[in-house]
C-alpha cells in the first residue's frame, strides 16, 4: 500500500489549527524581545535586555533552582515508586493489579485543583504543612502517573521468558532484573522521566496550594508576576520555559522515539 | 552430570489439575522427550523442574539433591525456550556468557568457555553479532549455546523447534542429536512433535491430561503401545472396532482380522489399531485366503509415498500408504484390491470403559 499524501485543503486547514493553537506562545516569545516597558505586538524595537533582566535578578534564579530541585526529585522519587509498582502490576505479584493501576493513574483524571486543595487538607491533618517535602509529595503524585504509564506500556511489550532465561543462567530475582528487564524498558522510562519533569516543571494549580514564601517555583512566580501587570521581563522567563522544554522534549524524541509511549 | 526423579509431582491450577503424582526418572547422560498434545502437563512438568513454577506436590531431585524448593537460580539447569528468549541488548557473546559470569567466571577462562560453546553449535565468528542480525536457526543454536555454556547437570528444552520451517528444523533436529551425543548431559525434551520425540530420545514419557500414558523407549511405544491413547496418538494408525471370536477380530460381517497375539478374552469389544504402512494392497489376481476385500476410494500422490483411501465391504474407510517405487503396481480409484495386513502390526486393545 502506498501512502497517500494529505490534499491542499486538510493541510492547509492542519497548519491553520496548529497557528491558533499556537499563537499566545508566538505572542509571548516576541513580545520578550520588545524594547518597551509594557507589552506590545508586534514588538517596538528588539533587544535582550528583558533576558539579562531576568538572568540577573535574584528572586528569579531562586526560583529556577527551586523549580530544577522540585522536578529532579520528583522525577526520580516517581521513577523508583512508578516502576516498582508498575513491575508488581505488570507481573501480577499482588491482587487486583487493575485496579491498582487505575489507582496510580488516577491523578490524570482528576482537576488539578481538586488534588491541591486535598493535599493542602490532607498535610495539615498530618500536621506537614508548608515544607519543601509536601511539595515533592504533591509532585510525586502529579507525575507518577506518567512513568506508570510507559513503565507497564514497556512491560507489556517484554517477553517473559527473557526474565526467566536469565534466572535460570543464574541471576537472583534482583540481578535478572537489573540486567535483563532495566535495559529493555530503559528507552519508555527516559520518556516517562522526561515528561514527568516537564509536567512537575510547569505545574502551577497544585503548587500554589502548597508552595511556602521560601519556596517558589518558577511558574508560581510568573504567576503572581502577572497579577502585578505583565511586562516583557515575564514574557522573557516564559520564553526561557518554553526553549527548555522545547529542548527536552526534543531530546526525549531523538533519544527514544518517545512519540510511542505518550 | 546427573539424573532427574520425579516423585509424585502435581501442579494445580484454579482446581484444574495440570499434573497428577507423575512419578519419573532418567538416568544420567539420558535423552528423554515428554510427548503429548498440548494441555497434557508436560510444559507445566518442565517449569516446575526449572524452578520457575512451584509444584502444589511431590519433588524433584536433581542428583540425589532435593531442588523442589530452590530457586531457578540455584539449580544449575540449562534451558532452551520455544521463543529461544536471547537478550536483545547484548551480543551473541555476552548471551552466551551471561551464565558464566553468573558464576564468576572471568578473562581468558570466560573467553575460551564462550568460544567453545560457540564452537560447539558451529557459530564461530558470530560472537560480536546482535541476536536481530541473525536468522531463526542461528538464534536458536545461540540458545542452545547459552544453556550448555555453564555445563549444566540437566537440560530442558521446551519445544525448541516448532518456530522453525520444514527444512531447518530437520537439520536442527540432527544438530541437536549430535551435540547430546557429544556432551551426555542428562536431557528432557519437551514437544507435541512425535518424530521429534521418536528420533531424538533413549526414552519417550507420552503423557495425556496430567499423567504418564507409557514410558518406554520409541521403538517399544511405537510398536507396542500400552493405552488406546497412545496406539491412536503415535504413527497415524487407522482404528477399527470389532468383537474377539476365538483367536480372530471380527469387524463385521466377513472383515474378519487375525493378529498375531491376542490378549483378550472371547466375546469382548476391542479395538484394531492399524499403521498406514502396515498394509500392502494387493492385485485382485493373487489375493491370499487371509486378505480383506476393498475398494480404492481415493489417490494420493506424495513423492515417496502414495497414499490410498480404501474402503472395506462395512463402509469403514482404512488410510494405506504404499511406497511409490516405479515397479509397484499402482492401483486407480474403483479398483478392488486385497489388504494384507501384518499380523504383528496389528495392535489390539480392549475397549475401555
Amino acid at each position: 500500500m502506498t501512502e497517500q499524501k494529505p490534499g491542499f485543503i486538510v493541510s492547509s486547514f492542519a497548519l491553520l489549527v496548529v497557528f491558533f493553537l499556537q499563537l499566545p506562545v508566538i505572542v509571548v516569545v516576541l513580545a520578550s524581545f520588545s524594547e518597551t516597558s509594557y507589552l506590545t505586538i508586534p514588538p517596538q524595537g528588539w533587544t535582550l535586555d528583558w533576558f539579562r533582566e531576568v538572568l540577573t535578578d535574584s528572586t528569579y534564579l531562586n526560583a529556577i533552582k527551586i523549580s530544577l530541585i522540585l522536578a529532579v526529585s520528583a522525577t526520580c522519587l516517581s521513577l523508583v515508586l512508578g516502576v516498582a509498582a508498575s513491575y508488581a502490576i505488570a507481573r501480577r505479584m499482588v491482587p487486583g493489579s487493575e485496579a491498582l493501576a487505575s489507582f496510580l493513574m488516577a491523578p490524570l483524571a482528576i482537576p488539578a485543583v481538586v488534588i491541591g486543595v486535598a493535599m493542602l487538607q490532607y498535610f495539615s491533618l498530618v500536621g506537614l504543612r508548608g515544607g519543601f517535602v509536601t511539595l515533592i509529595i504533591a509532585h510525586v503524585v502529579i507525575t507518577v502517573p506518567y512513568i506508570v504509564r510507559s513503565a507497564l506500556a514497556s512491560l507489556s511489550g517484554m517477553d517473559v521468558a527473557m526474565e526467566e532465561a536469565a534466572r535460570v543462567l543464574g541471576a537472583d530475582s534482583f540481578t535478572a532484573f537489573r540486567l535483563v528487564t532495566l535495559p529493555l524498558i530503559k528507552p519508555g522510562l527516559v520518556a516517562g522521566a522526561l515528561f514527568s519533569f516537564v509536567v512537575s516543571m510547569e505545574n502551577v494549580p497544585v503548587t500554589i496550594f502548597l508552595a511556602g514564601a521560601r519556596q517558589t517555583t518558577l511558574p508560581i512566580l510568573i504567576f503572581t508576576s502577572v497579577e502585578m501587570g505583565v511586562t516583557p521581563g515575564v514574557a522573557a522567563v516564559s520564553t526561557l520555559l518554553i526553549v527548555a522544554t522545547l529542548v527536552v522534549l526534543l531530546l526525549a524524541e531523538r533519544w527514544t522515539g518517545f512519540h510511542r509511549f505518550v | 552430570m546427573s539424573d532427574l526423579s520425579l516423585q509424585r509431582l502435581a501442579k494445580t491450577y484454579d482446581g484444574h489439575q495440570a499434573v497428577r503424582d507423575v512419578n519419573l526418572t532418567i538416568g544420567e547422560g539420558e535423552f528423554v522427550s515428554l510427548l503429548g498434545p498440548s494441555g497434557c502437563g508436560k510444559t507445566t512438568i518442565l517449569r516446575m523442574v526449572a524452578g520457575l513454577i512451584t509444584p502444589t506436590g511431590g519433588s524433584i531431585q536433581i542428583g540425589g539433591r532435593d531442588v523442589t524448593a530452590l530457586p531457578p537460580n540455584k539449580r544449575n539447569i540449562g534451558l532452551v525456550f520455544q521463543s529461544y528468549a536471547l537478550f536483545p541488548h547484548m551480543t551473541v557473546f555476552e548471551n552466551v556468557a551471561f551464565g558464566l559470569r553468573r558464576k564468576k567466571e572471568r578473562g581468558s577462562e570466560l573467553e575460551s568457555r564462550v568460544n567453545e560453546a560457540l564452537a560447539l553449535v558451529r557459530l564461530d565468528g558470530y560472537a560480536e553479532r546482535y541476536p536481530r542480525q541473525l536468522s531463526g536457526g542461528q538464534q536458536q543454536r545461540v540458545a542452545m549455546a547459552r544453556a550448555i555454556a555453564p555445563r549444566p547437570s540437566l537440560l530442558l528444552f521446551d519445544e525448541p523447534l516448532s518456530n522453525l520451517d520444514a527444512k531447518l528444523r530437520d537439520e536442527m533436529q540432527i544438530e541437536l542429536k549430535r551435540l547430546q551425543r557429544d556432551l551426555t548431559i542428562t536431557t528432557l525434551f519437551v514437544t507435541h512433535d512425535q518424530t521429534e520425540a521418536l528420533s531424538l530420545s533413549d526414552r519417550v514419557c507420552v503423557m495425556h491430561d496430567g499423567i504418564i500414558q507409557q514410558y518406554d523407549t520409541p521403538e517399544e511405544v511405537y510398536r507396542r503401545p500400552k493405552t488406546a491413547f497412545v496406539a491412536s496418538f503415535i504413527g497415524k494408525p487407522n482404528q477399527l472396532s470389532g468383537v474377539v471370536k476365538g483367536q480372530s477380530v471380527e469387524i463385521s460381517d466377513g472383515v474378519v482380522l487375525k493378529p498375531s497375539s491376542l490378549d483378550a478374552k472371547n466375546g469382548q469389544t476391542v479395538d484394531v489399531f492399524i499403521r498406514q504402512e502396515a498394509v500392502s494392497l494387493l492385485a485382485k489376481g493373487n489375493m491370499s485366503s487371509d486378505a480383506v476385500a476393498a475398494t480404492i476410494a481415493l489417490r494420493s500422490f506424495s513423492g515417496a509415498q502414495i497414499q490410498y483411501v480404501v474402503r472395506l465391504s462395512n463402509g469403514s474407510e482404512l488410510v494405506v500408504e504404499a511406497p511409490s517405487a516405479a515397479s509397484a503396481t499402482n492401483f486407480e480409484p474403483g479398483d478392488t484390491v486385497g489388504l494384507d495386513i501384518r499380523p504383528d502390526d496389528m495392535i489390539v486393545l480392549p475397549r475401555e470403559g
